[in-house]
């Protein structure tokens, strides 16, 4: 498999050079992949979602590094080049389906809108489209849908729309920015069947943004780990979920409630609010609360160190 | 529909501008008595059946000529705000998506518009251009585009950053589209709004020109001028103050209320 997505050393802030909110992120999505991306709140991971997506507020500013897709770096494209590449090759869901529809026009004239800008079919055939696409993501009623507004829909039925109207395009890459946070348990684990058929169906590599462990390891094959803008751990799914070597990972699995430990204290780590101080300096994110910190931790940043095939961590532990 | 019918203000608001608009349609085809005629006998009458509103001093029935001039006061009154809308739209809307260089140089522009005292202004472009209804309208019109272009960038400046909005930037929609088809319907009340103060407060302004002489000339018929003819006679014939300085009022107050009505209904969503 070759890669699809590459993030080189990607550095960025929103304020200022000293207060980075992504530093050096490496990350790699190869053709047909499903990428996890798993990180706490303030951890970077809708800001990478968003880089890649060029959709970053304009007050945000890229300190170094390379974004390439398609061996293209595409931070260097013009506007109008990569407006043709996003929502044809690249798209992207957000979290709150709700609020990503236009409560003043009807759906599938919302739908419709990313055919006509990059696929050129006349409006009767994009419509059947529309509809087919609906079918097969499994809205009951897809004519019914086409002509309602979003206020008469469902959330589910919301994010099933936000979802065809991602693929419609065949797109190679999907990036779904938490989107099952918004809605129920039931309903979330019909949203990951159908990406993971998608993904399956149409080779589409996937890049699966969440703070939810399990979900993660519903969907990805390869999982990163993200902590205050730093990847601290990356790998293939069974070495993350069962093997993880980092400190922050092992306190992150260990905080899954478990039916064995039923009746027994969650061990969750003794942490205080964010430290500020923490972003600004290069050095491990972790060193403030990891149990397993040395001197060293307050000198330099640990590299990238592979500890076995498809399995890598940046801590001075190993 | 029905919730706006229920409040107060915008049914009594619609209900004066409804028929005072009424009065200006009418008067395109039907007006008791011809305004321009003199009638020397019957100068200066208090109101009487045949009369409602009484005669000026020249004999001319006063409801004839304030309806004669309520064409003057709507057409004035719509188009300055029909201007002042379309331009103030446009360029808030620009200022507020697109930002940078183009919102600070116009922001300027109207900060200066806004900072020039408005009678001064209408002073001015009248002299220079002369005092007709078309130089009216342009004046009024270009005095109201500060507010509109205030609103519409603020509003597009916080709607920049809704998830249907970027959605749609991801799909490729172009600018103009998304500007025009998908944020403006969104953003529509408070310059309905605003439309609505702006019409009352041209009204009042085409009235203070043309009592100043600014505004339209005879024969033109106008309220503004019809007031300053009636100061004179005060203590004569009072009526003739009275009703045209009420109409006015009336107009001003109806879409005042009109205005207030939508905006009660706005903020109890």
């Amino acid at each position: 498999m070759n890669k699809l997505l590459e993030v080189r050393n990607l550095s960025l802030t929103f304020s200022d050079d000293d207060n980075p909110v992504l530093k050096n992120v490496n990350l790699e999505v190869k053709n047909g992949q499903k990428v996890g991306l798993v990180g706490e709140s303030g951890s970077g991971k809708t800001t990478l979602g968003l880089s890649i997506s060029r959709l970053l507020p304009s007050k945000s500013k890229i300190l170094g590094g390379e974004i390439f897709f398609n061996d293209s770096n595409i931070l260097k494209l013009s506007e109008k080049d990569f407006n043709n590449l996003r929502g044809n090759e690249i798209s992207i869901i957000f979290q709150d389906p709700m609020n990503s529809l236009n409560p003043l026009m009807k759906i599938g004239n919302q739908v419709i809108e990313i055919i006509t800008k990059n696929l050129k079919i006349d409006k009767k055939s994009a419509k059947n489209l529309v509809l087919s696409t609906f079918e097969s993501i499994g809205l009951k009623d897809p004519e019914y849908v086409y002509n309602s507004y979003r206020h008469q829909i469902s959330g589910g039925m919301c994010q099933r729309i936000l979802i065809s109207m991602a693929i419609i395009c065949k797109p190679k890459f999907l990036i779904a920015d938490e989107p099952t946070t918004a809605l129920d348990v039931t309903i979330q684990k019909q949203i990951i069947e159908i990406l993971n058929k998608l993904s399956k169906e149409n080779n589409m590599s996937l890049l699966f943004i969440s703070h939810d462990l399990a979900i993660i390891n519903n969907i990805s094959d390869y999982i990163y780990v993200i902590y205050k803008g730093v990847i601290v751990e990356h790998g293939k799914k069974e070495n993350i979920m069962f093997k993880c070597k980092h400190p922050y990972t092992k306190q992150l699995i260990n905080s899954i409630p478990k039916m064995e430990n039923k009746g027994k204290k969650l061990s969750v780590s003794n942490r205080l609010e964010i430290n500020n101080l923490d972003y600004k300096e290069y050095l491990c994110p972790f060193r403030s609360f990891c149990p397993n910190k040395i001197d060293y931790c307050y000198k330099q940043m640990p590299d990238e160190l592979e500890i076995e095939n498809e399995h890598y961590v940046r801590c001075f532990n190993y | 529909m029905k919730k706006y019918l229920k409040n107060f203000n915008f049914t009594c608001g619609l209900i004066i501008v409804i028929t005072l608009f009424l009065m200006c349609i009418i008067s395109l085809f039907y007006i008791p008595y011809n305004y321009t005629e003199m009638n020397y006998e019957d100068i200066l009458q208090s109101p009487s059946i045949k009369h409602i509103f009484g005669t000026d001093n020249f004999g001319r029935d006063i409801f004839s000529r304030i309806m004669q001039g309520s064409k003057t006061t709507f057409l004035i009154s719509f188009f300055s705000v029909l201007i002042s809308s379309t331009i103030g739209i446009f360029l808030g809307s620009f200022m507020g998506y697109y930002g940078g260089i183009i919102d600070k140089v116009f922001s300027k522009f109207i900060d200066v518009l806004m900072a020039f005292p408005s009678i001064l202004f209408a002073l001015v472009i009248i002299s220079v251009l002369g005092s007709n209804i078309t130089n009216t309208i342009i004046v009024l019109g270009i005095l109201s585009v500060p507010r509109f272009a205030r609103l519409t960038r603020s509003s597009f400046i916080q709607g920049k950053n809704l998830d249907y909005v970027k959605l749609a930037k991801i799909k490729g929609v172009s600018n103009f589209r998304i500007i025009f088809v998908h944020m403006l319907p969104n953003f529509k009340m408070p310059l309905i709004i605003n439309a609505s103060f702006s019409f009352a407060l041209n009204v009042l302004s085409e009235a203070g020109l043309s009592y100043l002489g600014l505004g339209i000339q005879p024969p033109e018929p106008s309220w503004g001028r019809m007031l300053k003819e009636s100061q004179n006679y005060l203590q004569q014939a009072p009526w003739y103050v009275f009703f045209t300085g009420f109409i006015i009022f009336i107009l001003a107050l109806g879409f005042n209320l009109l205005g207030d009505g939508i905006n009660d209904i706005l903020e109890e969503k």
